[in-house]
């Protein structure tokens, strides 16, 4: 097992090191680098020595050893948009990101899977199929479109809740402690409901399949014939064995989460990673792009080795 | 089985579902409506027919959809936005799967290590959250046509589907007809394509009609974020680009979502219904 762990970790590490020289060559490889930019007019002496202090006159190869050794020491390059270094942007946005991402995911995973076994314990009826419906609906609706719904909704119609940001930008310096929280929490309540949303039915769908896949067997036969009420039967019989399925979603649905968070932080003004890196889009920001690649993958790499050293943990099986 | 009965047989079994039969009736009316609605509707999707008196107007007998901030009829922007935004997903949709399967089918059939190095990038390439990919290569492309678009969301889309390519060209690659073509002397690229390829087409097909509603819902996110289609060809994603810029809660951004969400929900439908059919063990929700 333990050699398992190991060779699942230098896994991670590898898939990193390839998800860098993708990003590297889709930026760099391209005609033209940030100083070529035709609305930053300079004068070609000046445009030639910033090439030269930032590297970008070496041959592509040296480059690239130079960019994948920075990148290895946490330098991701200097943002010209936001005048910082990208590091520095990142270690803003990240946590920012993840806590919204987070919240969402244990929210999706939590009512997905709720749904799903309500679904599969009732197949066919009408819960499982009004709840299908809707969630199918959900599943469908562009990202920033749901946001952008919940956001007239919510913050212009009834005014209950925030409509951007992270934080009060005028109050919040001067809340105490407890209703600073609260205003943390409400602005957070918007972002995360939209992610939710979107990201549910999959984990409801998946989980009312691995339910069904489950509910047929001897065991759940040999619990009923034990007189175990049908609700101990479903929830504590038949869930325990479909949860292991749902190990492998949590990786597949990773990227579904920061690409969707990308969209939401655009709607609700939220400053993490997605937004870093569409105002990179638009400030044409080569280096913050490049991270925004790198970071968003390797979430999703740790996330994805956390989700199989849970199915190790959940699956004895698989442990020998 | 020849191949008209086999699609013959395929068709028959979903028009027996009953979801796959509405879906399929939406989608063809999709179709229609993209094919020759822009023709017999009377007016144009760019035409400024009124700035002064019909700026945002609701719906009415004469505009069923109302108009937009520039006074354009919005059913005629619906109707070429269908065209537009059809006809990227099903190019884009086109262009992965058969990168995904040609992908696929190399890396299964030829196993070993070319195998595994073809299957570690693709490891590095599915880790990357695909917007933040495009993205990325919207930003070094200055200005991105149409075309560009298409190849960009088609060249990102593939890394699924050669993954599940690659999974049944494994099995398939251990069959006995395959190694009795192989020992008749017939050469790889004619085993792949005639052999193994038919046998690998079931998730294929699945893939493909979810992708395409993915698709239209991904660019009408991307013209959102600035990186879609842009005039004068309106997708229905740039419409609410459009909608968005003059104000919030008019007609512009209430339609073309309702079309998006209408198309999507038709695709993911059928394909579901076609993964009940064609490919019963799978049960992977995400494309």
């Amino acid at each position: 097992m333990r050699r398992y762990i190991a060779a699942r970790i230098l896994q991670s590490v590898v898939v990193t090191f390839i998800v860098t020289t993708i990003a590297f060559f889709v930026v760099r490889a391209a005609p033209g680098d940030p100083f070529s930019y035709e609305s930053r007019p300079l004068p070609p002496a000046v445009r030639q020595q910033l090439r030269a202090q930032f590297g970008f006159d070496k041959p592509l190869p040296e480059q690239f050893v130079r960019y994948v050794a920075n990148v290895a020491r946490g330098n991701f390059g200097y943002s010209f948009g936001k005048q910082e270094s990208v590091h520095d942007a990142i270690a803003q946005a990240l946590p920012r990101t993840l806590l919204l991402a987070g919240v969402a995911l244990t929210l999706a995973f939590g009512l997905g899977l709720v749904i799903g076994v309500m679904q599969a314990a009732r197949r066919g009826g009408w819960f499982d199929r009004v709840t299908s419906g809707v969630l199918l609906f959900f599943y469908s609706v562009p990202d920033f479109w749901a946001a952008l719904v919940l956001m007239v909704a919510f913050s212009s119609w009834w005014r209950l809740l925030p409509s951007g940001n992270i934080v009060d930008p005028v109050m919040h310096d001067y809340m105490p402690g407890w209703m600073a929280f609260i205003d943390r929490a409400r602005h957070l309540i918007l972002p995360a409901a939209s992610l939710t949303l979107l990201s549910m039915a999959a984990v409801a769908r998946y989980q009312r399949a691995a339910m069904l896949e489950v509910l047929p067997s001897d065991f759940v036969r040999a619990a009923r014939a034990k007189g175990l009420s049908e609700r101990a039967v479903i929830w504590r019989h038949a869930l325990r064995n479909a949860l292991a399925p749902m190990t492998t979603l949590l990786g597949l649905m990773l990227p579904v989460f920061i690409g969707g968070a990308v969209f939401v932080e655009r709607v609700f003004a939220w400053p993490g990673i997605g937004s870093l890196a569409t105002d990179a889009l638009a400030g044409r920001d080569y280096d913050v792009v490049c991270a925004t690649v790198i970071v968003g993958a390797v979430v999703v790499i740790l996330g994805n080795l956390a989700a199989d050293l849970l199915h190790l943990a959940i699956d004895p099986r698989i442990r020998e | 089985m020849s191949r008209s009965a086999r699609s013959a047989s395929l068709l028959r079994r979903v028009a027996r579902s009953r979801p796959a039969r509405w879906s399929l009736v939406v989608i063809c009316l999709l179709v229609l409506a993209a094919l020759v609605g822009p023709r017999l509707w009377p007016y144009s999707p760019s035409a400024q027919l009124d700035i002064v008196r019909l700026k945002n107007a609701a719906p009415s007998w004469s505009h069923p959809l109302g108009t937009d901030q520039y006074s354009r009829d919005l059913l005629a922007r619906i109707l070429s936005g269908a065209q537009i935004s059809l006809g990227i997903s099903t190019v884009a949709v086109a262009l992965s799967m058969t990168l995904g399967t040609m992908y696929g089918l190399v890396a299964g059939y030829a196993g070993g290590r070319v195998d595994t190095v073809m299957m570690r990038a693709l490891d590095g390439l599915l880790a990357i959250p695909r917007v933040l990919l495009v993205i990325a290569l919207v930003t070094v492309w200055t200005q991105v046509p149409l075309w560009g678009l298409i190849v960009l969301i088609g060249g990102t889309g593939w890394f699924g589907v050669s993954r599940l390519v690659r999974a049944e060209t494994l099995t398939a690659r251990r069959a006995v007809y395959v190694d009795a073509a192989r020992a008749l002397g017939v050469t790889p690229a004619r085993i792949l394509w005639r052999h193994v390829l038919p046998n690998v087409l079931a998730p294929v097909i699945v893939s493909a009609t979810l992708a395409v509603g993915n698709v239209i819902v991904l660019e009408s996110g991307l013209s959102y974020l600035g990186a879609g289609t842009r005039e004068p060809s309106a997708s229905w994603g740039a419409m609410f680009t459009d909608a968005m810029s003059s104000s919030l809660g008019t007609w512009g951004l209430l339609f073309p979502g309702i079309a998006i969400v209408v198309t999507a929900m038709a695709f993911n439908v059928l394909g579901d219904a076609l993964r009940d059919i064609l490919d019963p063990r799978t049960t992977s929700p995400v494309a």
